[in-house]
């Protein structure tokens, strides 16, 4: 799966990267950031954001390739179940009813070489 | 907008179903969903699609949603040949192609996962449905581009790659691919196929004069025949040379034989139409689905069908299963077989001759003369056997003939040597020629599938020949049926010698001809007219 130049540091730091800059689309956006990867025993939530009444869990998955399929194709049915349930589980430790609850996916594909493409998916399944 | 509509064609028998494929490309859980009642054969069109637009270079949309509908969505769609249909929808809802080259035109072909494009059975139907609901370009794969091209009015673009496919699609110029191994079906063996018939002539049966007639008028009105007879005493070799004296198949009838063929997958590549009478001899330990059609998943066509318009052999008769000579029944009748499903009723058509043999008892020696009859049957038996051959089935046959094995005084021929079939064909055919005008604005096209009732309104015997077959049925040597059979000979007869309507004559052959007694020597005097 992993190149051998790819040490964990790297992978994290490229993480850690995309997540900026979903951050930052999602803001000039109109949304507000509630939460930063959030983790309980059951996983992580990259990102907990506000859009109006609306609250929103967004997975940002960060990409230097697609030799190993795109980001998208990495958000399977098992983790989209996975983040709604997390969903729950965040509301619940701050004690918050919010009346809709969204998944969002921020797909951000960083080449070594060139200008990096993002992409906003609203309300996957 | 994301979305893209291909056509194509699903078949139901020889009926065929436009199919719009519907393609949806959206922002989504990543994912191709098919819905529309796809049968497992074409759920894995998934997998095909994706690899053959992944290997032919072109671009998948792996980042959307993609959702096919193929609509009608209440019609259960089977088969293969649906994959280039899907692959085209998707890249022009994707944008690889131009939605609107996509009008008008029908998709038809499997794909490799390299992105070749595969022979399907049953490309003629389809084009042909797909050209009766109005569409005037279809994309086929290349080996099938001349079974295509019989469909009038039809753009046919024969491809070997689905890279092919998109650049005509797109305007571009055309790559080099390689060619796609044909499906499997290739000739093996030709032993005793259809080139040692053609070797096969009427005149080589010396001494048969009354056997040589009655298939003659057979053939000439499309009747059922029923030979009876010991061992060695010439059925099959009779039977072999009826495709040699029945003539071309007309241009409709060619193109039904044609398209049942091509959805029994008997079609090879360079086959084009099928214009000479087929011959069919399955075995007597055939099934029913094998001699009426049927099988698992799509419906295949019978020996029955594939005998359209030409010759159905059934030698040894009376061993064939119960189930398959009663099943027999309504096709002699109606010309059509019918096999009905949970989801689909499918009718073929199935108007061949049907030629039935048998042998007087189970070890085939029984002759009436005592002195030369050898059989070790036991009565019980020879009854048992006679009792199939009299059943319902046998009352729907035209003629019945007895041979006996050839002595050597018959070899003496009473009207001089045997004719050639070459002489006999052209007889025939135009014994059918004036059946066809006669016939013209009817469904039915020969005395033998003519419906009774509608030959005594229109075409009745002269009086004194109706009164012939009249004493007949009065005095049970004919059944009702029976009688109406000797109608429909009687005008063959008559179409043969050239006559407006049968006489008294005619009607007299007809009636030894349904009974199985010796034609009158007069008779076969005026066999040439």
């Amino acid at each position: 799966m992993m190149t051998g130049s790819a040490t964990a540091a790297s992978r994290q730091a490229l993480g850690a990267y995309g997540e900026r800059l979903a951050e930052r689309h999602l803001c000039a956006q109109g949304m507000v950031v509630l939460d930063r990867n959030w983790r309980c025993d059951e996983g992580e939530i990259d990102l907990v954001l506000r859009d109006g009444d609306v609250l929103v869990v967004c997975e940002v998955k960060t990409r230097s390739g697609v030799g190993c399929g795109t980001p998208h194709e990495a958000v399977t049915g098992v983790k989209l179940d996975r983040l709604r349930r997390l969903a729950e589980r965040w509301a619940g430790a701050h004690d918050l009813r919010p009346p809709e609850v969204r998944i969002d996916l921020v797909a951000v594909l960083r080449p070594l070489r060139g200008p990096s493409d993002l992409e906003h998916l609203r309300g996957l399944a | 907008m994301p979305f893209a509509t291909a056509h194509t064609v699903s078949l139901h028998g020889a009926l065929g179903h436009l199919i719009d494929v519907q393609t949806d490309v959206s922002p989504g859980q990543v994912g191709l969903t098919l819905v529309g009642r796809p049968d497992p054969s074409l759920n894995e069109a998934r997998d095909r699609c994706r690899m053959a637009v992944l290997n032919s270079r072109l671009e998948w949309p792996s980042t959307r949603r993609i959702t096919v509908l193929l609509s009608p969505a209440d019609l259960v769609k089977r088969g293969t040949h649906f994959d280039l249909a899907v692959a085209v929808s998707i890249l022009a809802a994707a944008g690889t192609v131009p939605p609107r080259a996509l009008a008008g035109t029908a998709f038809i072909g499997e794909l490799t996962l390299d992105g070749g494009l595969r022979s399907v059975p049953g490309v003629l139907p389809m084009v042909l449905a797909a050209a009766e609901r109005g569409l005037r370009r279809v994309f086929v794969p290349e080996p099938q581009a001349r079974e295509a091209a019989m469909v009038p009015g039809m753009t046919v673009i024969g491809m070997r790659s689905l890279g092919q496919v998109v650049a005509e699609l797109r305007g571009e110029e055309v790559p080099e691919a390689p060619p796609v191994a044909p499906m499997s079906g290739s000739r093996l063996l030709s032993w005793r196929g259809s080139e040692r018939r053609d070797e096969l002539d009427l005149s080589h049966l010396v001494g048969m004069a009354d056997a040589r007639y009655a298939v003659e008028i057979a053939a000439a009105g499309g009747h059922h025949l029923m030979l009876s007879g010991p061992k060695g005493s010439g059925k099959t070799s009779l039977a072999e040379r009826i495709p040699g004296i029945l003539p071309d198949l007309t241009p409709e009838e060619s193109l039904e034989l044609t398209a049942i063929h091509s959805l029994a997958g008997a079609l090879e590549p360079g086959d084009g139409m099928l214009v000479r009478p087929p011959w069919c001899a399955p075995h007597h330990d055939a099934s029913k689905t094998s001699l009426l059609g049927g099988g698992l998943g799509q419906v295949r066509p019978g020996e029955l069908s594939r005998a359209h318009a030409g010759v159905l052999f059934l030698d040894e008769f009376p061993l064939f299963r119960t189930d398959v000579i009663d099943a027999l029944r309504q096709p002699l009748e109606s010309g059509e077989v019918t096999v009905a499903r949970r989801d689909e009723s499918v009718t073929l058509p199935a108007r061949g001759m049907v030629v039935l043999a048998c042998n007087p008892c189970p070890c085939g020696e029984y002759t009436p003369q005592v002195s030369e009859n050898r059989c070790q049957c036991r009565e019980a038996q020879r009854r048992d056997y006679r009792a199939r051959i009299t059943g319902p089935v046998a009352d729907r046959i035209d003629i019945l003939r007895h041979l006996t094995p050839i002595r050597p005084h018959d070899r003496d021929d009473l009207f001089g040597p045997p004719e050639e079939s070459a002489a006999v064909r052209a007889r025939v055919e135009a014994a059918r020629l004036r059946q066809a005008e006669r016939y013209a604005g009817t469904s039915w096209r020969l005395n033998g599938q003519a419906p009774g009732p509608m030959l005594r309104e229109h075409w009745p015997l002269e009086r004194a020949g109706q009164s012939l077959v009249d004493d007949a049925a009065y005095t049970g040597r004919l059944t009702q049926r029976g009688a109406a059979r000797v109608h429909r000979v009687a005008w063959t007869v008559a179409d043969l010698r050239g006559l407006r309507q049968p006489g008294v004559a005619e009607v007299q052959t007809a009636l030894h001809l349904r009974t199985g007694e010796p034609l009158l020597l007069s008779a076969l005097e005026r066999r040439a007219g």
